[in-house]
């Protein structure tokens, strides 16, 4: 049985501004950090409020360990949640935030101090207990806010963005601390953010939402290597889409054939998704001839734009050779960096697709690919190419 | 629950109404016995048409020069610090809360000295020490929201201070200037006893009309020149209602100390 | 220098405040301790509040008009919290009560008498429903509401306008930062009248304390209301400081100002303790805006 079940949730705001939740599926295990991350006003806070309570669902259900809980008020729960603002409640102390929950649910006053001071201890405040809240820093408060989520052991934590408004610094220890705090209490959690990096360090699984459904729900390696759709690439640092026809488990496009032994079996458009770490250099009689069209250093990388066979890659290399613009130079991918996603729903004219080549391998952009490269400007950029 | 809340606005005006277009309304009638007579005698008399142009007059007058009097002081209370604030913003305070009687009879005194007693421009400077803390707490507050770099700015792009006051400062706290006038500006409206005492011969405004029309016992009269005196200050919250939302100058208060 | 600069431009106000409000309470003051007396039998000293102080009428008007004054104030809270927290759901019909909550507030004090007058007196619109209803007999049977020794037509005037001003106070924190305060309470298990007392009453306090004085001392010192609706015994304070100082009798005017005087007195120590109970609170009080 699944520890925590989202059954076809639903909840219409305005759904023309995309702020709505449209009949979303979530399974957590017990003990799992799932992360919701997606863009600003893709429904993930929305989510986690109708999961804590706060906000009535419009439709489908909530089960928590096999039960309903579509219809209990949010203190019955025994859901938790860590806002965005820390809220910690002003008129009290440390020690009676922290204790807060405790005091609610009737426990005495001697076993809330006592635990209360073990909490305060494992946040690294020892001693903060009666001070006022207003006196702590910004990083202080989310400790606090955070043990006093934990402090009543519930049967799942709630983060809405709780990291958002620290510095790096503070994010990484923060970050450090909940792994701490998790284990310690043996709670599941559902995280909200929409860092991706930070997704990728907490989750045991991330549930991608755009415009207020689950795109795609997996682990954090899938993300980089099988992702679902283009706005999932996307969102994950995916740079080249190239339009392709998909034949069973083969897709073909103008940089040639690929074939896919773990994809899934489709027949239709589809775009080949390329990593941009995913070329290498390579002697001129294997790979693929390409030409540089700008360049922009990244420090231990550069970024260079190529083109490559009638279209434009986004290609990431090492700095340790660098190439300048107009070089030509041939390169090989890493089929490992390279998928075949589907189309999204929605698709803007933004998209942009490189138009009417055919899907012969290689043959038709060879007619073509000084026309192309002559149309194209390279960038100038201001730091010279040794 | 909301039922109590209308039956508290209804019970506050509709006897008014009712009881003006009557005649003589004897007890036990439930009903009285309409009549335009009352609205008639307002209308012919000069007397409540001089008194309702008195009362513009005067509280137009104190509203103009509470706002011009305390811009600066409410600027420099919301977005300064100093040693002494709290004293100055208690002091500010302190005409909301001492009542007129307290003050009056002194005044009376010192503008005889003064030689304004009983004249219009007595009243008005009599009447504007009780708006102030109103139009000063108000503005405050809104204050306390402004960015003093939004001035640096302007003034970077070559704006005089004058011109900065009128294109950046006041539409930036407009909202709240615009409620601490109303507020001031019934305040001063509704002053009895300081007119009475300090205007008295002189100057007649609505409310001392209204008091001896009260005392008459002629009720429908009284009720006629009651709508009359609560019609504009409703005129003018309807007019600014799109200014005082929930989180109008309520909180102004608050956040001064 | 910033400093000078922030002094100009309170300059205005202050001095405004100063002549016309200031000096004339210490012309009062000096005015009660017989400084500039008329008659020469009278010396400079506290005779006038001796007088006062010891006096039955004033100190039964001093209770009449505190009793008027707390029991307004409060029963003005009670009603304003009660309301406003049916408020900020979005209960049908929730625009127009937001209207009429503020439509009491530019409605002059008076005007709001006068009409409780025609409501409440015993020949009142309310005596002849209940008398059309049959439930009483005749105009004296109505109980004494207005012109009573309790001042309770004078309390109910006062409540009918204050329940509104703090009633919004309250409001605009309910729908704005309080409230999600309470969301997080509940998430830490806390059911509404625990939410209600531990986390909402707090954090309103400050608020309701600050427009409650502001009601209370509208209350205590004020003229216009219970002139209209008070009997001629016992007046309130404000009522009998201007009756002293109508007085043909000169020997009364000192009286007067002690009188006025023992009010602003009160009303100074009343904003005394309310800043710093408030600056106590302030501590308390939400310091970083996220």
């Amino acid at each position: 049985m699944t520890f925590l079940s989202l059954k076809a949730l639903t909840k219409k705001y305005d759904c023309t501004k995309g702020e709505c939740v449209k009949g979303i599926d979530l399974d957590v295990e017990r003990g799992q950090t799932v992360v919701l991350l997606g863009p600003s006003g893709c429904g993930k806070t929305t989510t986690l409020k109708m999961i804590a309570g706060l906000v009535p669902a419009n439709s489908g259900d909530i089960l928590l360990e096999g039960r309903s809980i579509l219809a209990d008020p949010p203190e019955k729960r025994g859901v938790s949640m860590v806002f965005q603002k820390t809220l910690l409640f002003p008129h009290m102390t440390v020690a009676q935030n922290i204790g807060f929950g405790l005091k609610m649910r009737g426990e005495k006053q001697g076993e809330i101090e006592k635990k209360v001071n073990e909490m305060l201890k494992l946040i690294k405040l020892e001693g903060y207990g009666t001070r006022r809240t207003t006196q702590l820093s910004g990083g202080q408060e989310q400790r606090v806010s955070l043990a006093r989520g934990l402090i009543i052991e519930p049967k799942v934590l709630l983060l809405d963005e709780p990291l958002s408004a620290l510095d790096a610094k503070l994010r990484q220890e923060m970050r450090e601390l909940i792994q701490e705090l998790k284990e310690r209490f043996d709670v599941t959690i559902i995280f909200v953010t929409h860092d991706q990096q930070e997704a990728v360090m907490l989750a045991d699984k991330i549930a991608l939402m755009i415009d207020g459904e689950i795109v795609q729900y997996d682990a954090p390696q899938a993300f980089f290597t099988r992702p679902r759709t283009r706005s999932v690439a996307e969102f994950f640092g995916w740079t080249n889409f190239i339009s392709a026809v998909q034949t069973g488990k083969e897709v073909n496009c103008c940089l040639g054939e690929f074939q896919f032994n773990e994809l899934e079996s489709f027949n239709g458009e589809v775009d080949l998704a390329i990593r941009p770490e995913s070329a290498e250099l390579c002697g001129t009689d294997e790979g693929l001839a390409a030409t540089v069209l700008s360049s922009m250093y990244m420090g231990t990388r550069v970024h260079y734009v190529m083109g490559c066979m009638g279209t434009q890659l986004k290609i990431s290399l090492d700095a340790s050779k660098l190439l300048k613009i107009g070089d030509t130079i041939h390169l090989k991918f890493n089929q490992g960096m390279i998928w075949a996603v589907r189309m999204d729903r929605c698709l803007d004219e933004d998209n942009v697709r490189v138009k009417d080549l055919t899907v012969q391998p290689g043959l038709a952009a060879l007619s073509q690919p000084t026309k192309i490269l002559s149309e194209v400007t390279p960038t100038k950029h201001d730091r010279p190419l040794q | 629950m909301l039922a109590l809340l209308y039956l508290a606005i209804i019970a506050t005006i509709v006897p008014i109404i009712l009881w003006s277009f009557s005649f003589r309304w004897a007890y036990p009638s439930l009903l009285p016995a309409w009549s335009l007579a009352a609205w008639d005698y307002v209308f012919q008399q000069n007397a409540i048409i001089v008194a309702l142009i008195d009362s513009i007059a005067v509280s137009s007058a104190v509203t103009l020069f509470t706002m011009v009097l305390g811009f600066t002081a409410a600027k420099a209370l919301g977005t300064r610090e100093f040693r002494g604030k709290v004293a100055v913003e208690l002091l500010v305070l302190l005409p909301a809360i001492v009542p007129a009687i307290s003050a009056v009879m002194g005044m009376s005194g010192i503008f005889t000295l003064l030689k304004c007693e009983n004249t219009f421009l007595g009243v008005v400077l009599a009447q504007i020490p009780f708006g102030m803390p109103y139009m000063i707490m108000g503005l405050a507050s809104a204050f306390k929201n402004y960015d003093m770099e939004y001035e640096q700015a302007a003034s970077t792009l070559g704006a005089s201070r004058w011109r900065t006051l009128i294109e950046v400062t006041v539409p930036a706290i407009f909202p709240a200037l615009v409620v601490s006038c109303l507020f001031t500006f019934v305040v001063s409206w509704s002053q009895y006893l300081l007119t009475l005492i300090i205007g008295g011969s002189a100057v007649n405004t609505l409310p001392l009309a209204l008091f001896a029309l009260m005392g008459s016992g002629d009720y429908g009269i009284a009720c006629a020149v009651s709508i009359i005196f609560i019609l504009p200050v409703l005129v003018l919250l309807v007019l600014s209602s799109k200014y005082l939302t929930t989180n109008g100058i309520s909180n102004g208060g608050v956040n001064q100390l | 220098m910033r400093q000078t600069r922030t002094w100009v431009m309170l300059l205005p106000a202050l001095l405004v405040i100063a002549v016309l409000f200031i000096m004339p309470l210490s012309y009062s003051l000096l005015l009660s301790l017989n400084f500039f007396s008329i008659t020469t039998h009278t010396t400079v000293g506290i005779q006038a509040y001796l007088n006062v102080l010891t006096s039955q009428s004033f100190l039964n008007s001093f209770v009449f008009s505190l009793e008027i004054a707390s029991v307004s104030t409060a029963m003005s809270i009670l009603i304003a919290i009660v309301v406003s927290m049916v408020l900020r759901r979005r209960v049908a019909g929730r625009r127009f009560a937001l209207f009429a909550y503020q439509f009491n507030i530019p409605v002059p004090h008076f005007v709001v008498a006068f009409s409780v007058l025609l409501l409440l007196t015993q020949t009142g619109l309310v005596s002849r429903w209940l008398y059309a209803l049959g439930i009483i007999s005749s105009s004296s049977s109505f109980p004494m509401l207005v012109f009573d020794q309790y001042g309770i037509g004078i309390i109910i005037t006062y409540v009918l306008k204050f329940f509104p001003f703090i009633g919004i106070a309250v409001l605009s924190l309910l729908l704005t930062t309080v409230g999600d305060y309470e969301q997080q309470a509940a998430t830490l298990g806390a059911n509404g009248l625990k939410r209600f007392f531990y986390v909402l009453l707090p954090m309103m306090m400050p608020a309701i304390l600050f427009s409650s004085i502001l009601c209370f001392a509208y209350a205590f010192g004020s003229y216009e209301v219970p002139f209209l609706l008070g009997s001629t015994y016992p007046k309130t304070l404000a009522l009998l400081a201007y009756q002293q100082f109508t007085n043909i009798n000169l020997n009364s005017r000192p009286e007067a100002f002690a009188i006025a005087n023992v009010i602003t007195l009160v009303m100074i120590v009343l904003v005394i303790a309310e800043y710093t109970q408030l600056t106590a609170m302030n501590k308390m009080a939400v310091k970083r805006d996220h």
